[in-house]
């Protein structure tokens, strides 16, 4: 156990490291002065050394990456362009709305998810085995960006039950938290389906079924638990996808967050934000990775052998 | 060494028993390849074969859209700027009086060539790379495995606007920094299968008589990941018509007056109340071809692959 931690610590070291160069990288992609495509053609000469002096672009690039790492590792995201101030502090004044955001979608998709998939692995090829299975590939296969429009044009223009846009009020916050709900439910019903049925074969089934245990018990307690195991994984490892997916939703409802300050950054290449931005998230995916690996072995033990 | 050996012991001969053959001799029975007993079991899938028939409807549209649509895709009709549908505009028309059937014909066309070239480049970077790290393992394994963690770090879609805002937007890049961003994937799957079929008898049975890599490569891994790969290509595409439209939406990806599905969508965004079909129908075509792809992935998986879990 000890050794594979370890070992799994390492590994995502390299892992890290990589993830910076590609974010660093990508200010380099820009064809031509990146500079100049931040500040715009209009900009003085002035400002241009004074940006580029600020980046530290003026060094050769193995220099200018040393010490990117180094500040950006210690916190320091450096300062956008547009806004001029430091990147963390616009980071972390969006935060908490994205986190508004993604954890009431998070608990709408995961609660209705679970309970579609093991309503459709219990009663397996009957007629709502059947509707939650199509009606979950048509949840996943729906593009975000169309389902957060449908839902402003039916619930916010023609019913006028919400706001079409905004953070105001408890309200706004429903089709925002729909639209990322929704799929996310389609995927996870599908999963928790697949895995319970799997689990509905096993012996300790049969045994428990043959000495009287009663059908809730039996689907929630020895069915659903032993079948938590990838859910949970999927579940945690999702989170920071459903970040990337607020960039669609936060813009498509004007929803202040994370995903509309990288949004705005790409237009206005601001690209200490982008950079900043893509890091956390990198972060974050690092993270929930060594995270869920490491739950997996302790919650099973037999995974560390393989 | 002949190549029967790696037919014998293709990975989904689990399925069914072929008669043997003085059976077949004597019951006269047609003999039914591997392939035909696959088949016939696609066939009786229902949600596979609607998504076939989806995706076929959709690809035949897309083919014969110079026929089909009744206008051609940039022709301005500017006494009919937004016009709702009717029998001479059947799904109405954009806010510069183009026609929207036209446009959806045109824009199935380009959905389906980039999502097909997306797919490629991905197979192609991500297969060989599977390959390598699952059959030579060690230090190889490991530096692929962290190339994978590191590109696989990022949602797609993000990285993809992050790449499209520094190079610039624009069919060729859009098809390029999606493909770059995503084909870990193919690597994953391709690697946990070869790690499987390295311990397989027909394989240590190559390597023991002297085969070199090469050789057990190409002629024992390759053939039998061809059917998982094929399986992961049909569960990709949808994903990458999600991103490109999701990428052209926001407008990083594909540009107006290129008639891309998610580009139009956004087109109609200002118009919604007013004009709601702007931006209706586009997204529907995107989600049937979505749903198309997904039904069939899913039914090949259950046909060719039932022991794959992703």
């Amino acid at each position: 156990m000890q050794s594979y931690l370890i070992q799994r610590l390492l590994l995502s070291v390299p892992v890290l490291l990589g993830v910076t160069a590609i974010v660093f990288a990508i200010l380099f992609l820009t064809p031509g002065d990146p500079v100049r495509t931040m500040v715009g053609v209009r900009a003085t000469e002035e400002r241009v050394q004074e940006i580029r002096a600020q980046l530290g672009l003026d060094r050769p690039w193995s220099e200018q990456y040393v010490r990117w790492l180094g500040r950006t590792l210690r916190g320091d995201l450096g300062v956008s362009i547009a806004a001029k101030r430091p990147v963390a502090q616009l980071i972390a004044e969006q935060l908490p709305f994205t986190l508004r955001l993604t954890l009431t979608s998070f608990v709408i998709g995961t609660l209705s998810g679970i309970a579609l998939g093991v309503v459709a692995a219990v009663k397996q090829n009957s007629w709502w085995d059947h509707l939650i299975t199509y009606t979950s590939v048509f949840w996943f296969s729906m593009p975000g960006f169309w389902l957060g429009l449908m839902l402003i044009l039916i619930f916010g223009l023609w019913l006028r039950w919400t706001p079409i846009s905004g953070y105001r009020g408890s309200g706004a916050l429903i089709l925002p938290a729909l639209t990322l709900a929704l799929p996310q439910m389609g995927s996870l019903a599908r999963l928790v389906r697949t895995e319970m049925l799997e689990v509905l074969r096993e012996e300790y089934m049969k045994t428990a079924r043959a000495k009287g245990v009663r059908p809730f018990l039996l689907y929630y307690r020895h069915a659903l638990r032993n079948a938590m195991i990838p859910v949970a994984v999927f579940l945690f490892l999702g989170v920071p996808w459903l970040l990337g997916g607020t960039v669609v939703i936060e813009t498509v409802f004007g929803w202040p967050g994370m995903g509309r300050l990288m949004y705005q950054a790409l237009l206005q290449k601001d690209f200490p934000v982008v950079q900043g931005l893509l890091f956390i998230i990198a972060l974050s995916t690092v993270i929930a990775n060594l995270v869920g690996d490491i739950a997996t072995v302790m919650l099973d033990p037999r995974i560390e052998q393989a | 060494m002949t190549t029967s050996d790696s037919i014998s012991t293709k990975s989904h001969a689990q399925h069914q028993s072929k008669p043997d053959s003085t059976d077949k001799l004597l019951l006269a029975t047609p003999v039914r390849s591997q392939w035909q007993i696959d088949l016939q079991r696609l066939c009786r899938h229902r949600a596979a074969m609607a998504g076939l028939i989806l995706i076929l409807t959709i690809a035949v549209m897309a083919f014969l859209a110079p026929w089909l649509s009744p206008y051609p895709y940039r022709a301005q009709h500017l006494d009919f700027i937004r016009a709702a549908p009717s029998t001479q505009f059947p799904l109405g028309t954009d806010s510069l009086g183009r026609d929207l059937l036209s446009r959806l014909l045109y824009g199935a066309r380009i959905a389906l060539f980039v999502a097909l070239v997306v797919v490629a480049i991905e197979v192609v970077i991500g297969v060989p790379l599977g390959m390598v790290a699952g059959y030579f393992r060690g230090r190889l394994d490991v530096a692929v495995n962290t190339l994978a963690d590191m590109f696989w770090a990022f949602p797609p879609l993000v990285l993809a606007m992050g790449v499209v805002a520094a190079v610039g937007p624009g069919l060729f890049n859009t098809m390029v920094v999606i493909a770059l961003v995503s084909w870990v994937p193919f690597t994953r799957v391709t690697r946990a299968k070869v790690l499987s079929l390295r311990q397989r008898d027909f394989v240590q049975a190559s390597i023991a008589i002297g085969g070199t890599h090469g050789w057990v490569l190409r002629r024992h891994i390759l053939p039998n990941i061809l059917i998982t790969n094929l399986v992961l290509v049909t569960l990709t595409l949808p994903t990458v018509l999600l991103t490109v439209a999701a990428l052209s939406f926001l407008g990083f990806g594909v540009q107006p007056p290129t008639p891309e599905w998610g580009a139009m969508l956004s087109e109609g965004r200002p118009y919604l109340q007013e004009a709601p079909w702007i931006s209706t129908f586009p997204g529907l075509a995107i989600l049937l071809t979505v749903i198309g792809f997904n039904l069939l992935g899913d039914g090949l998986r259950d046909v060719l692959d039932p022991k794959q879990t992703w």
